[in-house]
């Protein structure tokens, strides 16, 4: 692999970290990272649609017409997401009974259409595709920490095997909602610290990167009407 | 005027192929789905009468309620000997929508057996802490030798919720959901619902307490049915 197709990889995983960077797909994130191994199926039902969808929109960014693009993704993920749930319960039924709860929910993961917008609708096939695996692997790998991490405080338990011996009454703060709210904010917390400090070492001030968080995105206020085309 | 038909044309041509592929992939994956659905209802109805016999190919009793949902019977039978009925009932009230719920009943002890929730939509994490069966498992297990036999038999999980159906009456038909074990006041009535799903909590004993209710009001005419399978 080249150098920059490697870093197009990398990026998803730390430097451009869909979630504790881009804070994308928040939605998600918090409400299903109540243990390692629900965190892990999400990821990957995410990682394998969003291949799916920087795949097709890469290949169709010179036919779509710019004004009705979002639209357009919107249908593209969404046919996507049902092709998988429905053929994840005919042939595969025992990634169905792991998987088949997250399915529905990946409609509603920005990072999917975030990924879209922002970079496959720009860049060729193959970046895209990376781009795609990248993300998906960041995205997994953040959301099995915070679902580890609720799993290990609420009960002692990591990938629902009891690790703490004698840990009989749940926490329950932490696997409830308020919980994903804490753990995220604390996860996030850490990691603008430690680019933050990296940043001061090197003499400069930490940016996150611009134009790509959710912050920057207008995709939810209806600008990209205005300003495109 | 021209830019509106070739905006409009492209969303119609992207919804339209996306239309087509998906009633495509929907008629092909069809028979597959309603199969896999089978085979999974008859390994749950297995994993709670574990010494009946189920005839696969035979049409399960159906029952409409006054609402117009379905309930499912299928006679399980142990030497030709009818034990029970595995009920299949349902709830709209889930937080995620539908949940089907499986009844193991008794016949010889007039008892609950076993409930399980076959399909539903639950928030993973919270709701499916009601709807799923979950093995409890210890990390210092994995090193430890195997002392039991592997069996093949699907075994049941246990599940905080679930099991607490366990060994009641088939007559009840009201139970209550309470928040603790301190709320718990009539034995045979009372459930202790999950925290951070009392939706789920709810909806999966209300389809049971259903099942249970349609049982008793058509108990003639299963019974009848069933007996007449048994001769066929």
């Amino acid at each position: 692999m080249s150098e920059p197709l490697r870093q197009e990889f990398s990026k998803g995983l730390w430097r451009e970290n869909p979630v504790l960077v881009l804070a994308l797909g928040l939605c998600p994130t918090l409400a299903v990272t109540t243990s390692m191994t629900n965190g892990m199926g999400m990821g990957l039902a995410t990682m394998f649609v969003l291949f799916g969808s920087n795949l097709t929109v890469s290949s169709l960014r010179s036919v779509i017409p710019k004004k009705v693009r979002i639209p357009c993704y919107i249908v593209i993920i969404a046919t996507f997401v049902t092709l998988v749930g429905m053929i994840t319960s005919a042939y595969f039924p025992a990634i169905d009974d792991a998987l088949g709860i997250f399915i529905p929910l990946i409609v509603v993961n920005c990072v999917v259409l975030g990924r879209s917008e922002s970079f496959a609708a720009r860049n060729p096939l193959g970046r895209s595709l990376i781009d795609a695996l990248g993300m998906g692997v960041g995205f997994t790998v953040t959301l099995m920490a915070l679902g580890g991490a609720r799993e290990f405080f609420a009960a002692g338990t990591l990938f629902d095997y009891q690790i703490i011996p004698g840990w009989e009454h749940e926490f329950m703060l932490l696997k409830l909602a308020p919980g994903a709210f804490i753990m995220l904010g604390l996860f996030l917390a850490l990691m603008n610290w430690h680019n933050a400090r990296q940043a001061r070492r090197q003499g400069r001030t930490y940016k996150p990167p611009a134009e790509m968080n959710c912050a920057h995105c207008k995709l939810c206020t209806g600008d990209w009407l205005k300003t495109s085309g | 005027m021209k830019n509106i038909l070739i905006l409009s044309s492209a969303l119609g041509l992207t919804c339209l192929a996306a239309g087509f592929i998906l009633t495509q992939a929907e008629n092909l994956t069809a028979d597959a789905r309603e199969e896999a659905r089978l085979a999974e209802r008859f390994a749950a109805m297995q994993a709670i009468f574990p010494e009946g016999d189920f005839n696969e190919h035979l049409e399960p009793i159906t029952i409409t309620s006054e609402e117009g949902r379905d309930f499912l019977f299928y006679p399980a039978k142990k030497n030709d000997q009818l034990i029970g009925f595995a009920a299949f009932g349902t709830s709209q009230e889930g937080y995620g929508g539908r949940i089907r719920t499986l009844t193991g009943i008794d016949l010889q002890k007039e008892q609950i057996r076993k409930v399980s929730v076959t399909e539903h939509s639950e928030t993973p994490g919270l709701g499916t802490q009601v709807t799923n069966r979950r093995e409890q498992k210890k990390i210092w297990d994995l090193w430890r030798q195997k002392d039991e036999p592997e069996t093949t038999e699907k075994k049941l999980e246990p599940n905080r919720f679930l099991d607490q159906f366990d060994q009641r009456s088939i007559t009840r038909e009201n139970f209550r959901v309470v928040e603790s074990e301190d709320a718990l006041d009539d034995h045979e009535q009372d459930l202790v619902g999950i925290t951070g799903a009392t939706v789920s909590s709810q909806a999966v004993t209300k389809a049971v307490e259903k099942t249970l209710r349609v049982f008793q009001l058509n108990k003639t005419s299963i019974l009848e049915q069933a007996g007449r399978g048994e001769s066929e």
